[in-house]
């Protein structure tokens, strides 16, 4: 349990320093605040393109449930796509490198280094989803009506839940790899 | 008491026998020098005693600990490898602190702890700089500060000299230098001039298996070649030539091999020699450049042996 913490702790520096924990939290709140946005305003954009005033007229009046769609849809594409970019190198990084060689003949077990990396990305998803999410529900209660918050917090839960599970899965392959890249893939 | 013992240990990698039935056992205290040409299964064996590797068969006991204890190994040695990896965007203190972490100690023992190991191989002025931007020898001084961390019965040092210039070698070894007498030492490497700087007790090991087991001084003792060797200034080749291929005729002479200038007799009584050569030499009214007793290096001893094995 105390190594646990130790490389918990290891981790959180790593993502703080690396920027990881920067590049996920902007990523994901910029898609948090942009999704009601765009969902709102696409018949103005269209229409200020040249030849797209014929589209305009075609696309009806946005409602919060485009909001919502468009808000589930970019994040549980990019929380899918960071979620793979940055847990893929995680240990096949660490084993290509010798550091997994460097730290596993102390004594560590094999089940604290890997659970350490697993806790510390789910959480840091977690807070980043969070965060991210509420600002699409500020967004959205600015831009068209108040939807139910216990609703919305579930929604997002629930992308994180899918989040965390692309992460194991590829935790499992960047394991299983020598090389990220066929982790990743 | 013994710090290492293998016991008929094997390791194949599909067909190729890496390790094929290699006894051995360290003694503690010493400083053992682990000497083999390049795949000859010394970082195997190093992989094997750490426990990130495992036997096919055979035995290994570290300090009375069998090496199948994985947590106990853990707290009994410390591991360099061959190319120590750091995390780059930490800095020594930091890579030290989490090291010490891993073994539980608290915060005042790690702080202490650390500071001692920079100082001891030389990395306190830089404690604060990232890892990432340091050199070959620094990083392999850093390895060996966080091998020690744990006050280790047994430090394994796999190749710990090997990638490096003069200059990061000679600081290396003297970190090592600094580091005997607190743990036993067990260095692999192919270069023999390290193992004759540092180490007191020396294995041979090729394809697998142990050539030769001794201490240092042993070892070249037995493999000593009784032989003097002559070289004269130029000009006086000649004469010397003469002269040096008349002392066939003394009773301690074995043979005479005499090439321009120089020439090395080999005798089959060296006390005889010792009080007869010298006189002679001056007697002759030679001009001498050089007069000495060869001393076989580890290395020549290191060649003829592998080379037996090999026939």
């Amino acid at each position: 349990m105390n190594t646990m913490l130790t490389f918990l702790r290891k981790e959180w520096i790593e993502q703080a320093r690396t920027s990881r924990l920067i590049i996920l939290g902007v990523v994901l709140v910029f898609f948090g605040l942009s999704s009601p946005l765009f969902a709102k305003f696409t018949p103005q954009i269209l229409a200020l393109v040249p030849g797209g005033e014929q589209f305009a007229g075609l696309v009806p009046a946005p409602t919060v449930t485009d909001a919502i769609t468009q808000y589930v849809k970019n994040i549980n594409q990019f929380s899918l796509f960071l979620a793979i970019l940055l847990t893929m190198g995680m240990v096949a990084q660490e084993k290509e490198k010798g550091t997994a060689a460097m730290m596993l003949v102390k004594p560590v077990s094999r089940t604290a280094f890997l659970l350490a990396k697993f806790v510390s990305l789910s959480l840091t998803f977690l807070a980043a989803m969070l965060v991210s999410g509420l600002a699409a529900y500020y967004y959205t209660v600015l831009l068209f009506s108040t939807p139910d918050l216990g609703a919305w917090l579930g929604l997002t839960v629930l992308m994180w839940v899918y989040a965390v599970v692309s992460i194991a899965i590829t935790l499992l392959f960047s394991t299983l790899f020598r090389s990220q890249a066929a982790a990743g893939g | 008491m013994t710090a290492i013992q293998i016991t008929d240990l094997r390791k194949t990698y599909g067909s190729i026998n890496a390790l094929d039935g290699l006894t051995l056992a360290v003694e503690t205290g010493t400083v053992f020098g682990f000497l083999g040409p390049n795949g000859a299964g010394k970082s195997t064996t190093l992989r094997i005693l750490t426990g990130l590797a495992r036997p096919t068969s055979g035995q290994a006991q570290i300090a009375g600990v069998d090496i199948t204890r994985r947590g106990e190994i853990a707290r009994r040695i410390g591991y360099l490898p061959e190319e120590p990896a750091f995390y780059g965007w930490m800095n020594p203190a930091e890579f030290l602190d989490h090291v010490a972490r891993t073994f539980g100690m608290n915060a005042a023992q790690r702080k202490v702890r650390a500071a001692e190991l920079l100082a001891q191989v030389g990395l306190s002025d830089v404690s604060k700089r990232r890892i990432a931007g340091f050199s070959r020898g620094m990083r392999q001084r850093l390895g060996l500060a966080q091998a020690m961390i744990n006050h280790p019965a047994v430090l394994l040092l796999d190749e710990p000299v090997s990638a490096l210039d003069p200059v990061g070698r000679k600081e290396v070894l003297q970190a090592i230098q600094t580091m005997r007498g607190q743990t036993t030492i067990f260095m692999s490497t192919h270069i023999l001039a390290d193992v004759e700087r540092v180490c007191d007790t020396v294995a041979i090991i090729d394809h697998g298996k142990l050539v030769v087991e001794a201490p240092q001084a042993e070892l070249l003792a037995r493999y000593t070649i009784p032989a003097y060797e002559l070289e004269c200034e130029p000009g006086s080749e000649a004469p010397f030539k003469a002269w040096a291929s008349g002392l066939t005729g003394q009773p301690w002479v074995a043979s005479v091999i005499a090439n321009g200038g120089s020439a090395r007799v080999i005798v089959n009584d060296l006390a005889a020699a010792r009080s007869g050569l010298l006189p002679l030499a001056a007697a002759s009214g030679l001009p001498l450049r050089r007069f000495e007793v060869v001393t076989p290096s580890l290395e020549d001893i290191f060649m003829r042996l592998v080379k037996a094995e090999e026939k």
